[in-house]
């Protein structure tokens, strides 16, 4: 139960990752705001999770691109659970399209959802967090932050800036014990048909032989990659980039330049 | 001549390193659109300086943030020079705020500019360098792709989005012709700048880069100017570079080692 009277915040609860992320700090105690505009289908089973545990929980579909109503959910959490302990964010929409033809709307689209909620979160959680001196946070990320996918160009600079956000942040707001980290997820079944390229070998019908470990078939790894890494035994883990991938890219590591993974 | 007989569009060519790169372009007998928003004076020096040369150069004010403005400069180079082989996505902004003093608006811009500007100007020359299977794409990024900034977050944000774009426009454009890489400059004294921060509109000369101070923390000894980053670009820009695809070239004096 390490996380036993800590309130975590989770973006896009809603979608896999969000919700073996949410399970997971459930069974450890923790109370949880739950954010996301997707199907909430998911909430009657988290909210019996969360009565079975005795944790509390908040269900709520705030615009994280919108720094007043950020603010104005964190008001509200600190009434109901007195501060913000973790930030999950958890934002990863890919879109399908290439560089030839993106449009202005899919370019605002994907750097909004992936990118500013998380210098928008950052910035207004991080401010909570500070008057307790003490905070985490994750940023659930791609092994796409620096490995290119030939399809999906948007996401990899979405994910790209986010991993920037996190060593910037990390320098700037961990004298106030604000610690974060990012974690650099690799392939799930159906990861192909997600990122399937005719430019690229990476997603070809062999892929998931390049899986060392085998392919992941649910997010229950990374939920517990996340939960480590929100703990205060990781407290001397800061700024870092968490590769999980079960060896995927060492297929390809260390191409050039120091920063192709 | 490395360049003989090509043409570039070089962005915010009218100041700092973009000047420095337009004129070495010219230098190795390329002819260029010196690219400017409101820089006119700076775009006016640099042109006299590539005619100083002997070289040819033409000036197109466009603002990049303005799909119409860059598609109508990539349609006049053309017309003026018949193709185009060569961009150099250059300009860009600083804004030297802490991630708890940035606006959303603030953030905005940067994106915009910095990273959106870039896209849009790859796009607007894709189909004339696709036609003639042959492009030259640098963008030139910073150190600070891969290392934090610290007093201007977004600013490291916006050079890690354009990491990803080098890397996935190589992806792309490799197969017509088209290479696109990133050059990563260090710390560059561009002698009088408009203030960073964006309330500071004066023109003042950072001295700190050229102090003590700096420069014992760059193994080189000395803080680099304009014409210590062009000739990379150059090199980039020719014929010689054709199996550099997607790589990004430090240039820094060894500063991010150390």
């Amino acid at each position: 139960m390490r996380f036993k009277g800590r309130t975590v915040f989770i973006t896009d609860a809603g979608c896999d990752s969000g919700r073996a992320i949410a399970s997971a700090f459930i069974k450890e105690g923790a109370n949880v705001v739950l954010n996301s505009k997707s199907d909430k289908a998911f909430v009657r089973d988290i909210i019996e999770d969360c009565k079975k545990a005795g944790t509390g929980y908040m269900v709520c579909s705030n615009d994280l691109l919108d720094a007043g109503s950020l603010n104005g959910l964190i008001e509200e959490i600190e009434q109901q659970f007195k501060r913000i302990d973790i930030l999950i964010h958890n934002n990863n929409r890919v879109k399908r399209v290439s560089v030839e033809e993106c449009d202005d709307a899919t370019f605002e689209e994907i750097m909004n959802f992936n990118t500013k909620s998380a210098f928008l979160c950052t910035q207004c959680i991080g401010k909570s967090m500070m008057k307790n001196k003490y905070g985490k946070i994750v940023y659930v990320s791609s092994i796409h932050d620096d490995k290119p996918t030939g399809s999906s160009f948007i996401y990899s600079m979405s994910k790209s800036a986010v991993k920037n956000l996190c060593h910037e942040a990390s320098v700037e707001m961990g004298k106030n014990g604000i610690n974060m980290n990012l974690i650099e997820m690799g392939p799930v079944e159906g990861d192909n048909l997600k990122f399937r390229s005719r430019h690229t070998v990476i997603y070809d019908e062999d892929y998931k032989s390049r899986v060392p470990m085998g392919i992941a078939r649910n997010m229950d790894n990374l939920a517990s990659l996340v939960t480590y890494i929100a703990s205060d035994e990781a407290r001397y883990i800061h700024g870092s980039d968490i590769r999980i991938d079960g060896g995927f890219l060492m297929h390809y590591a260390l191409l050039e330049d120091g920063g192709l993974r | 001549m490395l360049l003989e007989g090509k043409v570039a569009i070089v962005t915010g060519a009218g100041t700092g390193i973009g000047k420095g790169i337009a004129v070495d372009l010219a230098r190795n007998g390329a002819r260029v659109v010196i690219n400017y928003r409101s820089s006119e004076t700076g775009a006016l020096d640099t042109k006299s300086k590539i005619e100083s040369l002997g070289s040819e150069a033409i000036i197109i004010k466009a603002d990049v943030l303005r799909r119409e403005q860059v598609e109508r400069m990539v349609s006049q180079t053309i017309e003026r020079f018949g193709k185009l082989d060569i961009l150099v996505n250059n300009a860009g902004i600083q804004m030297n705020y802490s991630l708890m003093e940035y606006t959303g608006d603030d953030y905005d811009s940067m994106i915009h500019i910095n990273v959106k500007g870039y896209l849009v100007c790859i796009q607007s020359v894709i189909a004339n360098m696709k036609k003639n299977r042959y492009g030259r794409i640098i963008n030139i990024t910073s150190v600070h792709s891969k290392r934090p900034i610290i007093n201007d977050p977004v600013y490291g944000m916006t050079k890690g989005a354009l990491k990803m774009l080098t890397r996935e426009c190589a992806v792309e454009l490799g197969r017509y012709g088209i290479t696109v890489n990133a050059v990563e400059p260090g710390a560059v004294d561009v002698g009088i700048r408009t203030g960073f921060r964006k309330e500071q509109q004066t023109e003042e000369v950072n001295s700190f880069i050229q102090s003590e101070l700096f420069v014992s923390k760059i193994p080189v000894g000395f803080t680099g100017v304009p014409e210590d980053i062009a000739p990379v670009v150059s090199f980039l820009a020719s014929d010689g570079s054709r199996y550099f695809n997607g790589s990004a070239v430090r240039v820094d004096g060894g500063a991010v080692l150390i």
